[in-house]
């Protein structure tokens, strides 16, 4: 799925960067979901819900609208970077604006880049193994978006339990903490949650 | 998948009873696939396969399940989909369910795995973080981990620092320095693998040799032991060369070859541990933190160079735990000591190193201190004492080279840690060594160093001595020049201190004079003449007292005290009229409820006031209060009941707001602090609107044309000042950001929140009783009609 998928989706970014605004909203509309998915953990952990990730999404892609002349790189990985950067901002952002003045610094949004980073599993990749070679990278940004889109598919009790124990690494009480569900349902919320994922992404 | 509407049409409840992770119930079987307890923990099984990076495929996996395998294995397929699109995010406090039993977090505070390390047990805390064995995995070794505490702390670059280091430092091959295997986060913890080394640090070592040799002595002397348990304490942990045995000076020949042995088992550590860091330092890469407790000994009698990389993250943040301090900067070289002065490069390792054969051949600290300033004075600054003169016992080669290795200055150790090893290898081999002890000159100039004062005080006393001699001959004939000199001296000094005395009284004195004279002509600037004025007699005050013994001048200074003094005077009653101003207006005549007759006198003294400024002195006097005026204005308040006259001073000190709190009066019937008074000062500057959107207005006598409401940066409070330049507007005017005939209604309420800010924020700063004073002084609010 990734190859044919792939080379159509370099051509699109290459089409937004060289300024074809269609081209631009078609890639945004690829990266939603994921965008989505990555604003949630972070509002789901620092706001308690107390905005929507949707909304979240859409500033982002304003924001990368108007920004798009700003945009230096050329991979598709660097340009899912650089829009968790705008993501990033504007959760910084909306995060001063509820938490107030405590975390008024540069540090908030620095630490925010580096959480979404490392939700996306760049972090620690580059740090522990350098074995991908750039079309790895490239497929695995791809898996990313695929896997974004078919988690945002699920029903919201699969994908929360998903995004909390695999994408933020919360133990499993945690999740049913934060989720106010026992250890055991949670558990099996995931069980089932991870199987119809793998449905939603390959139906054969 | 079929089954998930079924499942979600039940309660959630109905999945909550307790299960034992790997209790296979026998009822499980019965129900349908998904909620196979067994399903679930076969899931959590292969996750945490994946997350120690050991997952067999999916398919493989399944073999092992075969009754759930239709079940299991599209979970697995997502699970790994997820893996391959995020990586994998461990949990730091879950057991993994594959180790169950194997380890037990018991409080959770102990991470059971990190990335590829299944953690088996607790084996050191330093400064730097924990020290754990741990199990990598992947290949199944076994691995010290190090997780690094601090790494919370660090910002991205120094995490990026950290990385780049622990990355050269991995590349790092040498028998004599402990591998890297791996540097690595998992959620936000920061972890470094090293190879295991069983055996003890340096710092161990030379506590267990201290120990026996102490116990030793107590033994001896007790008794003729004829052999110590003690001294096999060593020997029972490491099989090497190096030996305990007894060092008793006094005893025979037998004893020295074991003292010999004893030394040259340290010398060869040492040499081992050089050419470990050579071997690093022809990579490039600088340890930084060489001290006995980085360097390990294994029971063969290999050294191990341990922690590279890690020095440059230790800054700071974790440097400040005093513990850790001492313990780091005990080793530290004086390039390192001197904070940043001096470059540092791979010369500071030798440094360290040779401190550390300091310690293990005198069993004590080069340099003893406590606190960070006294520790890194001395390392600056003071040579250790000689090993010999510790223990007399140590080959003065070996005292040679060890000086050699840390000498203060870079340049005078061994270039690199190839040669210290080989100067070593020299004395170990009987061979003569190229280090040269310290010749007499030398010795010389490094105590002339480090007494400096004394050795000038010997010079000093040298030199005295012989001019004394030479003095006392010529005394007599000197005396009287001398005291000529001292005559002379004396007037210098006085001609010295009078020219300072008169910039000073210059200084003043055009300080007065702005007060006296050049302010009178702005009334805007009253306040701050006011301050002028008084601060300058301040300075007459204090110079009268200093120039006590001069009558001329004491006359002088006391009569311009006596001037300015008036002046101060002057101007603090003007103050005290300026609320009777306020009677010009009828409405404040009704709001103090004068009677018809007292109405009409206050009306027609306000009227003459009014004439006589308008018929005007004019000029400079303008605003000092002429007797007539002062007359006319006491009569005034002669008529006024005192209930009358606190209202009115209630009614005047609304219209100055803000600015009344700048005034002496409510500084004194506040009794503002000096804090206080420049906080108002700072509030009132804050608040006051935008001043480059309007235009200044620096003629303080065209303000009023000006109709700039807002009060601007160069013309502070706008006061109004009695007799003000134009006749009705300059007392009809509402003084601070009250409305004026001719505003916008828009700028006055502009201007009235703006006041009302400003004062609520300068209440809010002030103290309950201040506040309650305030209270009382400001009253009802009331407003003008003008």
């Amino acid at each position: 799925m990734a190859d044919s998928s792939s080379t159509a989706l370099h051509e699109q970014l290459k089409q937004a960067i060289a300024g074809d605004r269609d081209a631009l909203g078609g890639i945004l509309t690829r990266h939603g979901s994921y965008l989505k998915m990555l604003a949630s953990t972070q509002i789901h952990q620092r706001l308690r819900g107390k905005a929507d990730p949707s909304d979240m999404v859409q500033e982002t892609f304003l924001e990368a609208h108007k920004q798009i002349d700003t945009f230096r790189g050329t991979s598709h990985a660097e340009f899912t970077g650089w829009l968790r950067g705008i993501l990033a901002h504007l959760l910084a952002k909306h995060f001063r604006k509820y938490i107030g003045t405590q975390q008024r610094d540069i540090r908030l949004e620095q630490s925010l880049n580096q959480e979404l980073d490392q939700a996306s599993g760049c972090f620690e990749r580059g740090l522990v193994a350098k074995l991908d070679s750039p079309s790895t990278k490239l497929m695995q940004n791809e898996t990313m978006l695929a896997l974004a889109t078919a988690l945002d598919a699920l029903p919201v009790d699969y994908r929360t339990v998903i995004i909390l124990r695999n994408i933020q690494g919360l133990p499993f009480k945690e999740v049913a903490l934060a989720m106010d569900k026992s250890v055991d349902s949670v558990e099996k919320l995931w069980v089932r949650g991870l199987a119809k994922l793998k449905l939603e992404m390959d139906p054969q | 998948m079929n089954d998930k509407d079924k499942l979600s049409g039940q309660p959630l409840e109905s999945f909550a009873e307790p299960t034992a992770q790997f209790h296979v119930s026998s009822e499980a079987a019965s129900r349908s696939a998904a909620e196979d307890p067994r399903v679930v923990d076969a899931v959590k099984r292969f996750m945490a396969m994946m997350e120690s990076g050991n997952a067999p495929e999916v398919n493989a996996f399944c073999k092992e399940y075969p009754d759930i395998a239709s079940t299991l294995e599209p979970c697995l397929a997502g699970l790994a989909m997820l893996q391959k699109g995020f990586g994998v995010k461990r949990p730091l406090d879950e057991n993994p369910t594959h180790f169950a039993g194997s380890i037990a977090s018991i409080d959770g505070s102990m991470p059971s795995a990190l990335g590829d390390f299944q953690i088996v047990k607790e084996i050191g805390r330093g400064g730097m973080g924990v020290v754990y064995e741990a199990v990598q995995l992947s290949l199944g070794r076994r691995v010290a981990l190090k997780v690094l505490s601090f790494a919370g702390a660090l910002d991205a670059v120094r995490l990026q620092r950290f990385r780049n280091e622990a990355q050269a430092a991995a590349q790092l091959h040498h028998t004599h320095i402990v591998p890297v295997y791996a540097v690595g986060s998992d959620r936000g913890v920061h972890y470094y693998a090293m190879q295991l080394i069983e055996g003890r640090s340096l710092a161990d070592v030379i506590a267990s040799i201290k120990d026996s040799r102490s116990s030793l002595e107590n033994s001896s002397r007790s008794a003729t032991g004829a052999n110590t348990p003690s001294t096999a304490q060593l020997s029972t942990n490491t099989t090497n060369t190096l030996t305990t045995a007894p060092f008793d000076s006094t005893q025979s020949t037998n004893n020295r070859s074991l003292r010999d042995r004893h030394f040259k088992s340290l010398a060869k550590m040492i040499v081992q541990a050089a050419r470990g860091l050579d071997h690093a330092h022809s990579y490039g890469v600088v340890h930084r933190d060489i001290k006995p407790a980085n360097i390990m000994l294994d029971p063969v009698g290999n050294i191990w160079i341990t922690d590279f990389g890690l020095a440059l993250v230790q800054t700071d943040s974790n440097l400040t735990r005093t513990g850790d301090l001492v313990g780091t900067l005990r080793y530290m070289s004086p390039e390192q000591a001197s904070g940043g002065l001096a470059p540092i490069d791979h010369r500071t390792d030798i440094y360290s190193l040779g401190i550390t054969l300091y310690e293990l051949l005198t069993l004590q600290p080069a340099v003893i201190g406590v606190g960070y300033n006294e520790l890194s004075n001395q390392i600056a600054h003071v040579d250790p004492r000689l090993p010999k003169s510790i223990d007399a016992t140590i080959p003065s080669e070996l005292e040679t080279i060890t000086l050699k290795s840390i000498a203060k200055d870079p340049k005078d150790r061994y270039a690199t840690a190839a040669h210290f090893a080989d100067d070593l290898q020299r004395w170990l081999d009987d061979k003569p060594i190229l280090a040269k002890p310290p010749s007499l000159l030398q010795r010389f100039g490094k105590w002339r160093k480090r007494h400096a004062g004394l050795v000038a005080a010997g010079i000093g006393f040298l030199i005295l001595s012989g001019v004394a001699l030479l003095g006392t001959t010529i005394a007599v004939l000197r005396e009287q020049s001398k005291t000529q000199a001292a005559l002379e001296r004396e007037t210098t000094h006085r001609i010295a201190s009078d020219i300072s005395f008169q910039q000073a009284r210059r200084a003043v004195d055009t300080f007065s004079q702005l007060g006296e004279i050049e302010l009178a002509n702005r009334p805007d600037l009253k306040t701050l003449r006011r301050e002028f004025l008084e601060t300058s007699l301040d300075f007459y005050r204090d110079f009268i007292d200093a120039q006590g013994k001069s009558p001329t001048l004491q006359e002088e200074l006391s009569a311009t005290m006596g001037r300015v003094e008036k002046l101060v005077e002057a101007l603090k009653r003007l103050d005290r009229f300026e609320p009777l101003k306020l009677l010009a207006y009828p409405s404040v005549q009704n709001e103090i409820r004068l009677d018809g007759e007292v109405a009409n006198f206050v009306t027609d003294k306000i009227h003459s006031v009014e004439a006589m400024e308008d018929g005007g002195s004019g000029g400079e006097s303008r605003s000092e209060p002429s007797e007539d005026r002062v007359e006319e204005f006491e009569a005034i308040e002669n008529k006024l009941t005192d209930s009358q006259r606190k209202r009115l001073n209630e009614i005047h000190r609304q219209t100055r707001l803000p600015f009344i709190f700048k005034s002496i009066e409510i500084a004194e019937l506040l009794a503002l602090t000096q804090d206080q008074r420049k906080l108002i000062g700072l509030i009132i500057e804050q608040e006051r609107p935008d001043r480059a959107s309007k235009k200044r207005n620096n003629n303080g006598r065209g303000m009023n044309n000006g109709r700039s409401n807002m009060p601007n940066n160069n013309r502070p409070p706008h006061e109004p000042d009695f007799p003000g330049p134009p006749p009705i507007g300059g007392m009809r005017e509402p003084p601070m950001h009250g409305p004026r005939p001719g505003d916008s209604r828009f700028d006055r309420e502009l201007i009235e929140s703006q006041t009302k800010r400003t004062v609520e924020r300068i209440i809010d700063s002030l103290d309950d009783q201040q506040k309650k004073k305030w209270a009382d002084l400001i009253g009802e609010p009331f407003a003008i009609e003008y």
